[in-house]
């Protein structure tokens, strides 16, 4: 197999248009699409929008009121209940929650409105929102309760939404977010609150503002930059894959692959050079794309250790599938007539490229086409992919990873199955 | 050494080569003839192993390949019709992949490809990409590559089709050299008779996927033993010029060439006068007539009706 390898991969290399056409044109496509797409470069959000209806059943008056009450029920100083009450209202959960909402980034990608209860689930029933946001009676109070006095159970801010969307579990995580920091700062106060009480420093609320959505941790969106330069580059290569398959049709025309069967060679060392080569040279060329991508457009910058680990695996998982697929091409190549071959690869790769989100993003596809992403090879990377730039979950990229060794394992075998047996060559 | 019994295939229900019988004996050289389309290469297909026989068999020391084709491909060598290389490969770099594929060792294969570079004078340009050669450097590295294992039979498709004089002298000497000096039995396809005739002990003739006479040159030579060519170069004629003299009871056949009609006639048939009277009788004059022995070329016109570049 090593010898097939070998040439497979000089024969590739020593064809500069098969080699720079794959690099290149992405790249010049990605920087193209900049141009045309007014803040396509770096904007965060405008791939989703999500429309949220917003419902307080808070009075943060009334919470205040009810926690200065509740202080002198408790024996304190005239002088500590006024302190206590001015942190409270510092703190004012609710503003900081409405602060965080208010954000200039995410009200691109999230429109909240403000309703009452009844109005926002009908509104939901008729799908004319996403989701609900609800912050709850006495929400002021049980904050401050928990955050000042260590007393009670803190606050919960409620979201209710018909499916679970991907946007839905952004804004979930954002809430999820929003009350971490919250608690956070509850801990520092309780901790100032304890030092007060020694003597020692003020308790001034630190509560940070929560804002921007790169902040959020655990929750990011997908750029339309990203987006595109993964679809661009995944189709790119399937694109080379079939000019490595396509090489069969020249082997078996001018009768090399008859010559290598007569080295007593067997059949399958061919195809598995074919696909070990592939392997490695889309490998080369995604990961060179997408790093010239990050060092020179700064696609995929801010992202950590982590994120880079779980993307290079899923890559490496899907040329393998690539590898697969040149396999099968490599197959029907050489067991039908090579022009109907050609068509049935190209037809299956652009089928391949539409339905996966290759040539357009999926999110503006019908939503009976939108199903189907995932059930594509291609689709379900750049699915996976999209995910664990959003949540860098390890359940999505294991999920990913498997599902492309399943799509790999079902192509390695039909290109077996396929490629013909001794004799019908 | 090897055989093939009653061998036939049939693509979609159309036969090609039908009850083939052909046999090489070790150290022999054995032309087989045909035009376009006799069923040449599908034989030697089947020969080699690539293609399954619809029916009959080939035999390599008594023993069937059919069923077991590792055995012919160890002993085998063939050269393809087509330039079986890679062109964005150096030829070095052709013989290299083909050597690695029989499993040749890494101090054995440098040998053997300085050796058959040698044996096809093109060792100097051995760096050079297969794309940058001439069509004749290509067959002399596509022989080569043949070559690199060592095999006691090569089988040779047409290996001189549209190349230079020169390449295709080296060729052949290449061919002489390698069944004569070096003992390797050559199977060798073509349809130019005269290499046939300069590098064969014996010969098949093929037509129409059958095998229609076979033997030394002399052997089938005596088939027209018979008869005389007498080639006629007329000043013009047109087809009442060739109705006459087919209509003359001793000429066989006409055929129309590049140096004028060839007539194959009745041995001392005393047949001239007759012709030359007939294109006289059409007012056409005879510019030039020769009589000649019939040529293996003659042969298969005799048997098959046609030339073998028809």
């Amino acid at each position: 197999m090593r010898a097939f390898f070998k040439k497979d991969i000089l024969v590739f290399c020593r064809d500069r248009k098969q080699v720079l056409i794959p690099l290149i044109l992405p790249l010049i496509l990605i920087i193209a699409m900049g141009f045309l797409l007014p803040n396509w470069m770096g904007n965060a959000s405008s791939s989703i929008q999500v429309k949220v209806g917003y419902v307080v059943k808070d009075n943060v008056e009334a919470g205040l009121k009810k926690f200065e009450d509740s202080l002198a029920t408790k024996g304190m100083s005239k002088d500590e209940v006024a302190r206590l009450g001015m942190i409270a209202k510092d703190i004012h959960p609710t503003k900081l929650l409405n602060h965080v909402l208010a954000d200039e980034q995410l009200t691109e990608m999230i429109i909240f409105t403000e309703m009452d209860e009844e109005e926002a689930l009908l509104k939901l029933k008729a799908e004319e929102i996403h989701a609900i946001v609800t912050v709850p009676e006495g929400f002021t109070r049980n904050v401050v309760d928990r955050t000042l006095l260590g007393e009670g159970k803190g606050a919960a801010i409620s979201l209710v939404a018909e499916d679970s969307t991907k946007e839905v579990t952004i804004l979930q995580g954002m809430i999820g977010n929003f009350i971490r920091q919250l608690n956070t700062g509850a801990a520092i106060l309780n901790v100032g609150a304890e030092h007060v009480k020694q003597g020692g420093m003020h308790g001034e609320s630190s509560i940070t503002v929560v804002g921007g959505m790169e902040r959020i941790e655990g929750v990011d969106t997908i750029t339309t930059s990203q987006y595109f330069t993964l679809s661009i580059t995944l189709i790119f290569t399937l694109f080379a894959a079939l000019s490595i398959a396509s090489k069969a049709i020249t082997e078996k025309r001018e009768q090399v692959f008859q010559r290598i069967l007569l080295s007593g060679s067997r059949p399958l060392s061919y195809l598995a050079g074919k696909m070990s080569s592939t392997f490695i040279l889309s490998t080369v060329q995604l990961l060179l794309v997408f790093t010239v991508s990050q060092f020179a457009l700064h696609v995929f910058s801010d992202f950590s250790l982590q994120f880079w680990i779980g993307f290079i695996l899923l890559t490496l998982m899907l040329c393998f599938f690539i590898a697969a697929m040149s396999g099968l091409f490599t197959a029907l190549m050489l067991r039908i007539n090579a022009d109907i071959a050609t068509a049935i690869c190209n037809a299956c790769i652009l089928a391949l490229g539409i339905l996966g989100g290759n040539f357009v993003p999926v999110y503006i596809l019908p939503d009976s086409m939108q199903q189907l992403w995932e059930w594509t090879p291609n689709g379900l990377w750049l699915s996976s992919v999209v995910q664990w730039i959003q949540v860098q979950s390890w359940t999505v990229a294991v999920e990913g990873i498997l599902g492309l060794a399943v799509f790999t394992f079902v192509t390695v075998a039909l290109s077996v199955w396929i490629f013909p047996k001794r004799g019908r060559i | 050494m090897l055989e093939t019994v009653e061998l036939s295939k049939s693509f979609k229900g159309k036969t090609v080569v039908d009850n083939v019988n052909l046999y090489l004996e070790r150290g022999e050289s054995v032309g087989l003839l045909g035009p376009n389309g006799a069923g040449k290469s599908t034989t030697i297909s089947m020969i080699s192993s690539l293609l399954v026989p619809s029916q009959g068999d080939v035999r390599l020391y008594g023993k069937s390949i059919v069923k077991n084709p590792q055995e012919i491909r160890k002993v085998l060598g063939v050269v393809p019709q087509d330039i079986a290389l890679y062109e964005e490969l150096s030829a070095y770099e052709n013989l290299v992949f083909f050597g690695r594929i029989y499993r040749l060792s890494k101090t054995t294969l440098e040998h053997k490809i300085q050796e058959v570079l040698e044996i096809v004078g093109l060792r100097d340009r051995q760096k050079e990409l297969i794309k940058t050669y001439s069509g004749g450097m290509k067959r002399r590295i596509n022989i080569a590559a043949a070559l690199l294992h060592n095999p006691q039979i090569v089988i040779m498709d047409e290996p001189t089709v549209g190349i230079d004089p020169q390449s295709r002298n080296h060729i052949l000497e290449t061919v002489k050299l390698l069944n004569r000096e070096k003992g390797t039995t050559v199977l060798y396809t073509s349809h130019y008779m005269e290499e046939v005739e300069q590098l064969c002990n014996r010969m098949y003739i093929m037509d129409h996927g059958k095998v229609i006479a076979s033997g030394t040159k002399e052997e089938l030579g005596r088939i027209l033993s018979s008869e005389d060519t007498i080639l006629l170069q007329l000043d013009g004629y047109n087809e009442a010029v060739l109705a006459s003299i087919r209509a003359i009871e001793s000429v066989r056949q006409v055929e129309e060439t590049v140096q004028g009609l060839k007539l194959i006639v009745t041995k001392q048939s005393r047949v001239l006068s007759a012709i030359v009277q007939c294109a006289e009788c059409h007012g056409v004059q005879v510019n030039n007539v020769h009589v000649q022995t019939p040529s293996l070329e003659d042969v298969f016109l005799h048997l098959t009706g046609r030339t073998l570049r028809d």
